[in-house]
C-alpha cells in the first residue's frame, strides 16, 4: 500500500532526475572530482584566469545595463497601458510579446544588417549614422529590445492590481496625486519590479543569440559565449567550460534566492476586491499624441527594423545593390523549400525534433502539474521546484551537464550523437512551460474538484477522461505550443548537441549568417518568426477563450 | 446508518489538527460546530475519505471504513456517501445534467440515468436547467445542482462541508428547509459542518461542539443550549450573561425586569436598547459585566433598573481551556 501510495511521486522524481538532475550533477561532479578525490583546482584556475574575470565582469555588467534600459522602456509603457486612454487596447499586449518572442538572434541579426556599413540605414538615409551602434551601448539596446516586453508585462499587471479600491482608498485618504504615487503606489510596485528585474537579470546572462553574433563583432564576451567556446573550439577544455557553468549557476541560484526572500517578505496582497476598472478616462491631447507616439515608437525600433531587415535580405537578388522592386526575388524561398536541399532538411528536422520533444513534454508536465497540485506538501514542492529549475538556471548549464553525462563512461547504453539527444536536450529546456501552462489551467478551477472527483468519480480513467482533458485541454495545447516553437528555433543547445552532420533551422541561419548566404538564411530566419507569430496568435486566442469559459 | 469514530486524530507534522476523538454519531441530521480552524472541516474530510487520519479506525455501521492499524482505507467513491461543498465543486465544462449524471457512471444502466437525473432535477426545482453549464446559473441554483448531484447516487450518508456559507441570508435560510427536506425524502443520513450556530441549531438533530482540534460537547441543540459544559460552548452558541467570570452564567430569557418568583435579584444601568422586530434587546451593565435580556419596550439609556433572575436557571460551568 505504501508502496501503491508513493508510486506516482517516484516514478516522476526519478525521471525528473534523470532530465533534470544527472546533468547538474554531472557538471559539479566533473569540477570537483578528479580520478576520484575532491578537487578545487579546476574551479581555481578558472577564478585565477584574467580572461575569464574579464568574461564574468562583463556578463553581470551587461545584466545591469539591461536592467536600466529595460526599466527606461517599459515603466512609461506600463503606466501608459494603465492609465490613458489605451487601458481597453488589449490586443495591444499580443503585439508586444512578439519582440520577446522572436529568437534573439534573429533581431540581432536585423539590427546588424539595419546598422553595418553599407546597411539599409546609410542606404536609406544616405549617410553615415551619427554615433557608433557597434558598442556596448548598441548590444544592450538589442537586447533590451527583445526583454522590455517581461519587465512591461509584469509592472502592467502590478499596476492592474493597483486600481480598484486601492486606488479608491488613495484618492480619499491621500493627498497630491505624485505624493500618493510616491508613498503609496511605488512601494506596492517594488517587489514586483525588482522580482522582474532580477528575472532579467538571469535571461541577460543566459542569452546567447545576441552576445554570439553581435557581441562577437565588437569583442565583448560573455560567460555563454566563454563556454561556447571552450566546448566547440579547439582546444577543446570541458574542465573550463564546467568550471563557468558552475559560478553561472551559483550565481543564477543566489539571484532566485534573492528573489524569494523578496518576494516573501514584501509581497503584499494586493488584490483588493473587486476592481472595477475607473478609467473613465479623458486625456488631453498632448498625452494622446504622446502615448501613441511612445507605442508607435517602441513597436517600430522593437518590431519594424529588424523585422524589415530580415523580411528585405531575404528578398533581394543582389545585396549591396539599391533597395528597388527590380532588385527583388523570392528565389531565396524557393531554393530553400527545394527537396533535398540542406536546408529544407534542416526545417523539416527542427518540425520532427520539436514536434516530439513538445509531446512528450506535454505528457510529463501534464502529469507534473496534477500531481503539484497546490504545492502544500513537501514531495509536492519539491517535484514543483525539479520541474522548474530550467526556468531560473541557464540553458547551457543543462546543455554542458548533459553532454557531459550522457557521454559518462559508466552508462551502459547512450544516446548520445543519435536524434534523441537533441529532443531529450529541448524537454529539458523547456518542461517548465508545459508544466506553467497546464498549472495555470489547473488553478482557474475550484479547489474543490478535486474533492468532487475523489467523491463521485467511479475511477481514475473516468477522472482523466471525463474531467481533466476537457477542462485541461486548452492550456495542455498551449503549452505544448510553446514547447514546439521554443524548441524549434533553440540555437546554442542546438550547436552543441547535435549529432554531426545534422544541421536545424537555428543552426542553419546561423551558419549561413556566419559565412554563408545571408539572404537564404534571412529567409529561414522568416519562416521561423512567423511560425512564431502565428503560435503566439493561436495561443493567445485559446488562452482567452478558456479565461472567458471560466468566468 | 450509525457511524463510530474510535481514537481518528490528525497531525500534520507536530501540529496536532484534531486530537484522537471517540464518538457514535447515530442520528439523522447532526451538525459539526466550531470557529473557523478548530478542526471542523479536517474531521468531516476524514469522514469523506478526502484526508487520511493520522490514526484511529472509523466504522459505518460494522463496515470498517479505515482503520490505521488493519491498513484498511475505503476510497470516497466507495463508502456510499456523497458531499456539498462551500464552493459547489460543480464541474464547469459539464451542463447540469451531466454533472448530475456523473457519480452513476458504472453504477446505473445508461437508460436509468436519464430518469435518475430528472428525478434528482425535479427535487432541487431545476428541470428546466438541464442543459445549461454550471456558470450560466446564480449561486442559489449551483448549490441545488450540487445538491441534486449528492442525491442522484442515493448516498447513505451526505456530507455538507460549509454548503450554505456562499449564499445570501434570504437564501440561505431558504435553503436549510429544502436540504431538510429533500435528504429526509431520500432517506439518507446528513452531517453539517458549519460555524454558524443558528444554522446548526436549526439544522440538527444533534451537534458536535469543536475547539481548537478537540470535541468538546455533544447533544441536542436544546441540551446544549441550556447546559453548556464549559465557558466555550456557553459562549459560543447563544449568548451567555455572567453571574461569576466564567463560572456561573444565565440566558437571555431568565432575566425579567419585575419581580417573579424564585428569582435573585441585581442592578444594574442600561446602556442601549437595540430594536429586534418583535422585541428590543437590551443591553444592560450589571457588577462590570455587560448583560442582555429581552423587553417589549426599550429604556432610555442610563436608566437604572433592577433585574430578576431565575435561580434554577443559573447555569454552573468548568472553565474552558479557551481564554
Amino acid at each position: 500500500m505504501i508502496i501503491r501510495k508513493h508510486a506516482p511521486f517516484t516514478a516522476l522524481f526519478i525521471l525528473l532526475i534523470i532530465l533534470a538532475g544527472a546533468p547538474l550533477l554531472a557538471v559539479l561532479g566533473y569540477t570537483f572530482f578528479k580520478n576520484g578525490t575532491l578537487s578545487f583546482e579546476s574551479l581555481l584556475t578558472v577564478l585565477q584566469d584574467n580572461n575569464i574575470i574579464k568574461t564574468m565582469q562583463n556578463s553581470l555588467l551587461l545584466g545591469l545595463y539591461v536592467i536600466a534600459a529595460t526599466t527606461c522602456i517599459a515603466l512609461p509603457l506600463a503606466i501608459i497601458r494603465t492609465k490613458t486612454f489605451l487601458v481597453k487596447k488589449d490586443w495591444l499586449d499580443i503585439v508586444f510579446i512578439i519582440p520577446f518572442m522572436t529568437p534573439p538572434y534573429i533581431g540581432s541579426m536585423g539590427w546588424i544588417l539595419f546598422m553595418q556599413h553599407n546597411g539599409y540605414y546609410e542606404q536609406l538615409f544616405s549617410s553615415e549614422a551619427p554615433f557608433t551602434f557597434f558598442s556596448v551601448p548598441g548590444m544592450v539596446f538589442i537586447m533590451s529590445m527583445h526583454l522590455y516586453p517581461f519587465l512591461y508585462l509584469m509592472l502592467k499587471n502590478a499596476l492592474l492590481r493597483l486600481d480598484g479600491s486601492f486606488q479608491e482608498a488613495t484618492l480619499i485618504y491621500g493627498g497630491h496625486p505624485i505624493i500618493n504615487w510616491i508613498r503609496v503606489v511605488l512601494p506596492l510596485l517594488s517587489s514586483s519590479y525588482v522580482m522582474a528585474a532580477l528575472l532579467i537579470f538571469i535571461k541577460t546572462l543566459a542569452e546567447f543569440g545576441t552576445p554570439a553574433t553581435f557581441g562577437k563583432r565588437i569583442g565583448y564576451d560573455v560567460f555563454i559565449t566563454e563556454i561556447h567556446g571552450y566546448l566547440s573550439r579547439w582546444p577543446i577544455n570541458i574542465s573550463a567550460a564546467t568550471s563557468l557553468s558552475l559560478i553561472l549557476l551559483s550565481v543564477c541560484m543566489i539571484i532566485w534566492y534573492i528573489q524569494n526572500l523578496i518576494s516573501r517578505r514584501y509581497t503584499y496582497g494586493t488584490h483588493s476586491g473587486r476592481s472595477i476598472s475607473s478609467s473613465q478616462t479623458k486625456d488631453s491631447l498632448l498625452v494622446r499624441i504622446f502615448s501613441i507616439g511612445y507605442v508607435l515608437l517602441i513597436l517600430g525600433l522593437s518590431i519594424g527594423i529588424p523585422y524589415f531587415s530580415i523580411v528585405v535580405t531575404s528578398l533581394l537578388k543582389v545585396r549591396g545593390e539599391p533597395l528597388s522592386f527590380s532588385n527583388l526575388t523570392l528565389s531565396h524561398y524557393t531554393e530553400l523549400f527545394t527537396v533535398g536541399s540542406s536546408s529544407l532538411q534542416a526545417l523539416l528536422n527542427s518540425i520532427n525534433y520539436a514536434f516530439i520533444a513538445s509531446t512528450i513534454a506535454a505528457l510529463i508536465g501534464f502529469c507534473i502539474a496534477l500531481y503539484v497540485g497546490d504545492a502544500k506538501k513537501k514531495p509536492q514542492q519539491l517535484l514543483d521546484f525539479i520541474s522548474l529549475l530550467s526556468n531560473i538556471i541557464p540553458g547551457i548549464v543543462f546543455v554542458v551537464g548533459l553532454i557531459l553525462f550522457w557521454n559518462a563512461a559508466w552508462l551502459p547504453a547512450t544516446i548520445y550523437n543519435t536524434n534523441w539527444m537533441p529532443i531529450l536536450t529541448y524537454i529539458v529546456l523547456f518542461l517548465p512551460f508545459s508544466v506553467q501552462y497546464t498549472k495555470s489551467a489547473l488553478s482557474q478551477l475550484h479547489q474543490s474538484i478535486y474533492q468532487s472527483n475523489a467523491v463521485f468519480a467511479q475511477n481514475n480513467w473516468v477522472i482523466l477522461l471525463k474531467v481533466w482533458l476537457p477542462l485541461l485541454g486548452q492550456g495542455i495545447l498551449a503549452g505544448w505550443m510553446m514547447t514546439f516553437i521554443i524548441s524549434m528555433r533553440e540555437l546554442v543547445g542546438s550547436l552543441l548537441i547535435l549529432p554531426p552532420s545534422v544541421e536545424t533551422s537555428a543552426t542553419y541561419i546561423y551558419s549561413q549568417f556566419e559565412q554563408g548566404d545571408v539572404s537564404k538564411g534571412m529567409a529561414m530566419a522568416f519562416i521561423t518568426v512567423l511560425l512564431t507569430v502565428v503560435c503566439i496568435f493561436l495561443i493567445e486566442i485559446m488562452q482567452r477563450k478558456a479565461l472567458s469559459r471560466n468566468e | 446508518m450509525i457511524i463510530h469514530l474510535k481514537g481518528v486524530e490528525k497531525k500534520y507534522g507536530h501540529v496536532q489538527a484534531v486530537k484522537p476523538i471517540h464518538l457514535t454519531i447515530a442520528d439523522t441530521f447532526v451538525t459539526i460546530l466550531g470557529q473557523s480552524g478548530c478542526g471542523k472541516t479536517t474531521l468531516l474530510k476524514m469522514l469523506a475519505g478526502l484526508t487520511e487520519p493520522t490514526s484511529g479506525e472509523i466504522y459505518f455501521d460494522d463496515r470498517t471504513i479505515f482503520s490505521k492499524s488493519k491498513k484498511i482505507n475505503v476510497k470516497p467513491n466507495k463508502r456510499q456517501i456523497a458531499m456539498v461543498f462551500q464552493d459547489f465543486g460543480l464541474w464547469p465544462h459539464m451542463t447540469v445534467f451531466e454533472n448530475i449524471a456523473f457519480g452513476l457512471r458504472g453504477k446505473v444502466a445508461k437508460a436509468e440515468r436519464t430518469d435518475i437525473v430528472h428525478d434528482a432535477l425535479a427535487k432541487v426545482k431545476l428541470e428546466a436547467k438541464a442543459a445549461v453549464k454550471p456558470g450560466e446559473l446564480s449561486g442559489g441554483q449551483q448549490q441545488r445542482v450540487a445538491l441534486a448531484r449528492a442525491i442522484a447516487i442515493n448516498p447513505k450518508l451526505i456530507l455538507f462541508d460549509e454548503a450554505l456559507s456562499a449564499l445570501d441570508a434570504i437564501l440561505r435560510e431558504q435553503m436549510r428547509e429544502e436540504i431538510l427536506t429533500i435528504v429526509q425524502s431520500i432517506g439518507s443520513k446528513a452531517i453539517f459542518v458549519t460555524h454558524d450556530q443558528t444554522e446548526a441549531m436549526a439544522m440538527s438533530d444533534s451537534m458536535i461542539v469543536m475547539d481548537i482540534g478537540e470535541v468538546v460537547q455533544t447533544g441536542s441543540p436544546e441540551a446544549i443550549y441550556h447546559a453548556p459544559t464549559n465557558s466555550f460552548v456557553a459562549n459560543f452558541i447563544g449568548k451567555t450573561n455572567w453571574v461569576e467570570d466564567q463560572e456561573k452564567m444565565i440566558r437571555p430569557e431568565h432575566i425579567h425586569p419585575d419581580p417573579q418568583k424564585n428569582t435573585t435579584l441585581r442592578s444594574g444601568v442600561v446602556k442601549k436598547s437595540m430594536y429586534e422586530g418583535d422585541r428590543y434587546l437590551i443591553f444592560v451593565e450589571v457588577d462590570g459585566y455587560l448583560w442582555r435580556f429581552y423587553h417589549n419596550d426599550s429604556y432610555p439609556q442610563g436608566t437604572k433598573i433592577k433585574l430578576y433572575l431565575e435561580e434554577n436557571q443559573i447555569i454552573p460551568l468548568k472553565k474552558s481551556n479557551h481564554r
